[in-house]
Formats: C-alpha cells, sequence, structure tokens
C-alpha cells in the first residue's frame, strides 16, 4: 500500500526538503502540498490523503486548528503536527486537537516517517 | 508672573508632559515591534533554511549507500543551501546593526546604505568624525528610513541626495528628494518618520519634514553633542 501524504507548510524550503524526502521514500507517495491551515482543509477534502504532515505556524487558523478541523471531518487520515518548537513549547492545544503525533522538523526523514504511520504514535523523542 | 501667563505655561508644560508620555510609549512599542521582527525573520529565514538542511543531510546519508549519484546531487544542493542561509543570516545582521557603520562610521555606511537603496542617491559626508554609537546609530537608521520613503513614495526618475556635517556641538543630516512630495499634515507624519521623531527626540534633537506636491521632500534632523 502506498501512502498518500498531504504536506502543509507555508515555509517553501521544508516542503521542498518533504518533497524530496517522500520522492526517495518507498511505499509514500506526496499527493499535494498547502501552504495554510485552511488549503490544507480544502485539499483534504477533495484528495483524501492517508497522511497529513501539518507545521503549526502559519497565518490564518494555524495547523493546530487545521489539525482539529481535519481529525474531526476525516478520522482515517491521519495528521502529524510538526515545527521548529521544543515539545515543552508547544501549546497546549497541539495535543489536544486530535493530531496523531509531533515531530520536530530537523527530524523529519523517511525511517521516522515509516516508523510513525506502522505504529500510529508518538515517536521516542517526543514522548 | 501674572495669573492667566501662569496658567498658560502650566497648560504648556501639560502639553509636553504628554507628548514626552506618549513618544516613550511608542518608543518602547518600537523596540517591541524590533524584537518581534528579528524574532519572526530567524524564524521565517536562517532556520527555516537550517532545518531544511537538517533533513536532507539525513537524506544524503541515507541515499549514500542506495544511490550515490544522487547523494550527491543532494549534497551539491545543500551547499547552495547553506550558501544561501549564511546570506540570511548576514541580510539579518546588517539589518539589526550595519558592520560598517560599528567598525568605519557614519559616512562610508551612509554610502553602502546609498548604494543600495531603491532610488538613485547621492551622499555627502566628508568631514564627518566618530561619534557615540547612539547618535551614529541613530542618524545612520533616520537617513535609512528617509531613504526608504524616498524609494517608495517619490516615484519614477526621482533622485535623492544624503547630506551629512557636523558643527562642535551637533551632528546634522538632511536626505532631500527631487520626488512628488505629498501634501502635508503637521499632525499625521508616516508610522517611520514619528519612529525617527522619537528617536531623535531621545537623544534632545529635532526632526524636521517638509513636503509639498510635485516639490519633493526634505527630511532634515538635528542631534546635540555632549561636549
Amino acid at each position: 500500500m502506498t501512502v498518500r501524504v498531504l504536506v502543509v507548510d507555508d515555509q517553501a524550503p521544508f516542503r521542498k526538503a518533504a518533497r524530496c524526502v517522500l520522492g526517495v521514500t518507498d511505499d509514500f507517495e506526496l499527493v499535494a502540498e498547502a501552504s495554510s491551515g485552511e488549503e490544507a482543509v480544502v485539499l483534504v477534502r477533495s484528495l483524501r490523503p492517508d497522511l497529513v504532515l501539518m507545521d503549526i505556524t502559519m497565518a490564518g487558523i494555524g495547523g493546530i486548528e487545521a489539525a482539529r478541523s481535519i481529525t474531526a471531518t476525516h478520522p482515517d487520515t491521519m495528521t502529524v503536527l510538526l515545527s521548529t518548537y521544543r515539545e515543552q513549547d508547544l501549546p497546549v492545544q497541539a495535543r489536544t486537537c486530535g493530531a496523531a503525533a509531533y515531530l520536530h522538523k530537523s527530524d523529519f526523514g523517511g525511517p521516522i516517517l515509516r516508523e510513525l504511520w506502522a505504529g500510529r504514535c508518538y515517536p521516542p523523542s517526543a514522548r | 508672573m501674572e495669573d492667566w501667563a501662569r496658567e498658560g505655561s502650566l497648560e504648556e508644560l501639560h502639553v509636553q508632559v504628554e507628548q514626552l508620555r506618549a513618544s516613550r510609549a511608542r518608543m518602547v512599542a518600537a523596540a517591541d515591534a524590533e524584537s518581534r521582527r528579528i524574532e519572526r525573520d530567524l524564524h521565517d529565514g536562517v532556520q527555516q533554511h537550517l532545518v531544511a538542511l537538517a533533513v536532507n543531510l539525513q537524506l544524503a546519508r541515507q541515499l549514500a549507500d542506495t544511490d550515490p549519484g544522487e547523494a550527491k546531487k543532494l549534497l551539491e544542493r545543500i551547499g547552495h543551501d547553506v550558501r544561501e542561509a549564511l546570506e540570511g543570516v548576514r541580510e539579518l545582521a546588517q539589518s539589526v546593526y550595519p558592520p560598517l557603520l560599528l567598525d568605519r562610521g557614519l559616512a562610508e555606511a551612509l554610502a553602502a546604505a546609498a548604494s543600495a537603496a531603491g532610488i538613485p542617491t547621492r551622499v555627502d559626508a566628508t568631514g564627518l568624525d566618530r561619534y557615540p554609537p547612539q547618535v551614529e546609530a541613530t542618524v545612520y537608521f533616520c537617513c535609512l528610513e528617509a531613504l526608504e520613503n524616498a524609494a517608495r513614495h517619490a516615484g519614477a526618475g526621482a533622485r535623492a541626495t544624503v547630506t551629512a556635517w557636523h558643527e562642535p556641538d551637533a551632528l546634522h543630516f538632511e536626505v532631500l528628494d527631487d520626488g512628488v512630495g505629498f501634501e502635508q499634515h503637521a499632525d499625521r507624519l508616516g508610522g517611520g518618520l514619528t519612529s525617527i521623531g522619537d528617536r531623535i527626540g531621545a537623544l534632545g534633537g529635532l526632526l524636521t519634514v517638509s513636503s509639498r506636491p510635485d516639490r519633493g521632500t526634505r527630511v532634515s534632523g538635528t542631534v546635540p553633542l555632549a561636549r
């Protein structure tokens, strides 16, 4: 099974890096990119991705609200929050918005993605 | 002193106190805004480049085993990204406090700022010496703000001149453009110019802005030098 991924980040450098990682990670496929939470909500509705990689800090509704909306309407879609915050600096809502996991952006890569998808739980570094 | 004269003086004093309070509040707000800008620039600029570099380095390490050719291409791109990140750091440092101003003083820093301004600019700042850092920084950032305003609003074909000179007890500057000018309202300076005025006022100096439609704009200021 190929995991269909939506990458959501207002920062082009990270979207580009995520594109590269997904391009060489077997069984994962980038289906679309979005640069805002609002755009992500619309794309999830039309594309039904398996996994959403969601940046937290974006203008507009932001990643946490977008994750809340996506997980409420599409419970089969797994949402992973990403940011450059240390875990202890995350807003409380990050844990209650329905996202399955939190990942520091600099830890992002093929192996952790596989681990997350297989376990569908928080990665060890974010527990 | 007659009662009416005393009342007039008190009233004037009251107005000045209020102006000072407002100016201090604006300066605190401006300092906070500047801190937020730096935080944003760090987060949206350098930090994002570094994050992408970390991700790509991990990917290159992975590819080195499975696809060395692709790993090499990725490493070349990483080299390019490192240079971009370095440029971001340089730009941010420059916006906080230009190294040239610190090392070489106002005349050279103004010449460099003019060459990068969005409007053709001539600088006449010969004869300047070194001054206390707060004086140099205030005059520099005032001239920069005035030049940025000129570049934004003076119109196509406009040119600017920056002149700075000192007298025994004060440093003077003037930024003049021959652009479209504007209808002046004494109580309505733009945010940037108000901030300039506050900064100069805090050093005991004075800022003057004069403009008329089709007659260009002149921003000039004086900062006292302690003797």
